[in-house]
């Protein structure tokens, strides 16, 4: 039983707005993310408001958003038995014109030794890709 | 002998098209043989795939940069034309970055423990036995040449139950050494790449591999001294060559302003961009397929320059893989004599094309990012930035090599290097050594001059002695009239 967190953060101009229009749209998650099928929300996203996701060759799961504060932070929770896995995102101004963007997984519960070595890592080793991916789509879009 | 008959248009023995060290190379030993060459060279600058660039007062290659152990060809070169070298530095730790952590290791395999050490040498193993059956530039007489080109590198790694971690750093190895993805290149062309370089450990050793020395003045500065030795009456730049005619007995090459007469024509070029010069009459459908099918690579490099070479004081080599990006694999390309801190970092294959369409200031920052991952937050903060996106070259358009997929080596490899009535090829994809590398170019370069001077021999025994102003003079005047 514990908690294991992992991180992968980016410098970048796009600005939390840009950023935030990938993290907030949920067609968008398919577009820059492809472990995801893809993913619905159940009303806008806001702290309490739920949502499904698909993964390739997996059934739908639902989620919960658990921490929205628009322009800043968008964490939501997949609930499994004995355990939690937590997809986590900040955005922070880091200097001048910079910004920090992070995504992130927490896996915890009873069981969340399992669910890291079956979700968590695989989850954590495609951040650099995605987020790099959503970067790219948040500037191009303002391009 | 050089005729100049008429405003634009010069007769001459031989005319080389492209000023990359291949054709340098050529035309250079063409002179040295007594005939006299003119070369065209469609970019403003010599040295095609080499190229450098001073930054934050440190001289960095921002093409071609190593050498090493049998590279004999670029290496003689270099000492003719007075170019040192320096071993690159490889003294401490390597680093890799694997699965958002931070490693140290020594050698050339990265440490990701026995089990998954055992698997990544299981695969390269297979992968030199393998490469063992091809004879060097002579993919198509591999017993299995038709089954290795029918599959891509990343498809038969899969085949073989690689793990994981091995395809991920294979993958690592594809997006550097070719500029793409293991699934987008054929299984017959990188066992014929490795064959050509001796094996996967000179391949991608540093010490005593690939590289394993750089140049002190630049590997740039080889081409600029062959190209000065030629004289700027003979190298024309910024003259794309727009067509060659080889109707009859004498090449007609045309450029925007010029125009030449010669007995023979070699192009240099990089193999995908051939299809930009027309040729009359076609060469036919396959040399069309060759070059749409034979596509470069796709490789920038990431240059940043500190005012010392901190990661030595760290233990550290500089030398770094990592699956995190954008650099894929790091050196340490400091000057000899360490007054600057210079890390190259190497964006290749997906995370290459991601990254060349991003605006300039958000690739710095994404490369310090990466660098600051591995050596520190020191990394973020360099003298001086600097990038090259060869794909955004105009007269390169990719890199460091071709890179074909599957079912396109049987097919076309053959047509890479055969001359073709007047025209003979140059350029390191036509190399049986060391292909995709400066010594692949300079030896491309040596054969087909080597193949010109024999042509040319034979043919002036054919004609009795008929000089080039004779020979030239029908065609002259057809042009004239």
């Amino acid at each position: 039983m514990g908690t294991w967190v992992h991180e992968h953060t980016e410098i970048t101009t796009a600005t939390p707005a840009q950023v935030w229009s990938r993290w907030a749209v949920a067609p968008t998650w398919a577009v820059d993310d492809p472990s995801v099928e893809w993913a619905l929300f159940d009303g806008e996203p806001a702290n309490g408001t739920t949502g499904k996701m698909k993964s390739p060759g997996s059934p739908a799961q639902k989620f919960t958003f658990t921490c929205v504060e628009p322009l800043h932070r968008f964490d939501f929770e997949f609930t499994l038995p004995l355990g939690t896995l937590a997809i986590t995102h900040l955005v922070e101004e880091r200097g001048k014109d910079n910004y920090a963007v992070t995504h992130g997984v927490r896996v915890a519960g009873p069981l969340s030794g399992i669910y890291t070595a079956l979700v968590g890592r695989r989850i954590a080793a495609g951040f650099p890709e995605v987020v790099n991916t959503v970067l790219n789509a948040a500037l191009a879009k303002a391009a | 002998m050089d005729m100049n008959t008429s405003e634009g248009l010069t007769a001459t023995d031989v005319v080389v098209i492209g000023a990359g060290l291949s054709g340098l190379v050529a035309a250079r030993n063409l002179r040295k043989a007594g005939l006299d060459v003119h070369v065209v060279e469609a970019a403003d600058r010599v040295g095609g795939r080499v190229r450098s660039a001073t930054v934050g007062g440190a001289h960095v290659d921002l093409g071609g940069t190593f050498v090493g152990p049998t590279q004999d060809r670029m290496i003689a070169l270099a000492d003719e034309v007075g170019v040192r070298r320096f071993p690159t530095y490889v003294e401490g730790g390597n680093l890799m970055y694997w699965s958002g952590a931070r490693r140290s290791y020594r050698g050339t395999l990265p440490n990701l423990g026995p089990l998954a050490l055992a698997d990544a040498g299981r695969i390269q193993t297979t992968l030199d036995r393998m490469s063992r059956k091809v004879p060097p530039g002579r993919p198509w007489d591999a017993p299995k040449a038709q089954e290795w080109d029918a599959q891509s590198l990343g498809s038969w790694m899969r085949g073989h139950r690689a793990a994981a971690s091995t395809y991920e750093m294979f993958a690592i190895a594809s997006r550097a050494t070719w500029g793409c993805e293991p699934d987008e290149l054929s299984l017959l062309h990188a066992l014929n790449y490795i064959s050509m370089a001796g094996g996967m450990d000179p391949l991608l050793d540093t010490a005593g591999g690939a590289q394993d020395e750089h140049f002190v003045e630049g590997s740039h500065e080889v081409a600029a001294r062959v190209a000065a030795e030629l004289g700027e009456d003979r190298v024309h730049l910024s003259r794309p060559a727009l067509s060659v005619d080889q109707s009859g007995e004498i090449a007609h090459v045309r450029t925007p302003d010029l125009e030449f007469l010669a007995r023979r024509v070699i192009i240099a070029v990089p193999v995908w961009m051939r299809q930009r010069i027309k040729i009359t009459p076609s060469l036919g459908p396959d040399s069309i397929a060759l070059g749409q099918r034979w596509p470069g690579g796709v490789l920038s490099k990431a240059y940043a320059v500190y005012d010392r070479p901190f990661w030595r004081d760290l233990g550290l080599s500089g030398q770094a893989v990592s699956d995190r990006g954008p650099a894929v694999i790091t050196f340490d390309a400091s000057p000899e004599d360490g007054s600057h801190g210079v890390l190259l970092g190497f964006i290749g294959g997906k995370q290459g094309r991601l990254w060349d369409l991003l605006p300039e200031e958000e690739r710095r920052l994404r490369a310090l990012s990466g660098f600051a991952e591995l050596f520190g937050e020191q990394a973020r903060h360099p003298l001086d930035y600097l990038d090259q996106r060869w794909v955004t070259e105009e007269w390169v358009g990719g890199g460091p090599c071709a890179a074909p997929g599957p079912g396109h080596v049987l097919p076309y490899a053959r047509l890479l290097a055969k001359p073709q009535h007047l025209i003979h090829w140059a350029g390191t994809e036509t190399a049986d050594r060391w292909s995709g590398f400066m010594d692949g170019a300079v030896r491309a370069g040596e054969r087909a001059a080597t193949e010109v001077i024999d042509a040319v021999a034979n043919a002036a025994v054919a004609t009795a002695a008929v000089t080039t102003a004779e020979a030239l003079a029908p065609a002259l005047a057809e042009i004239k009239s």
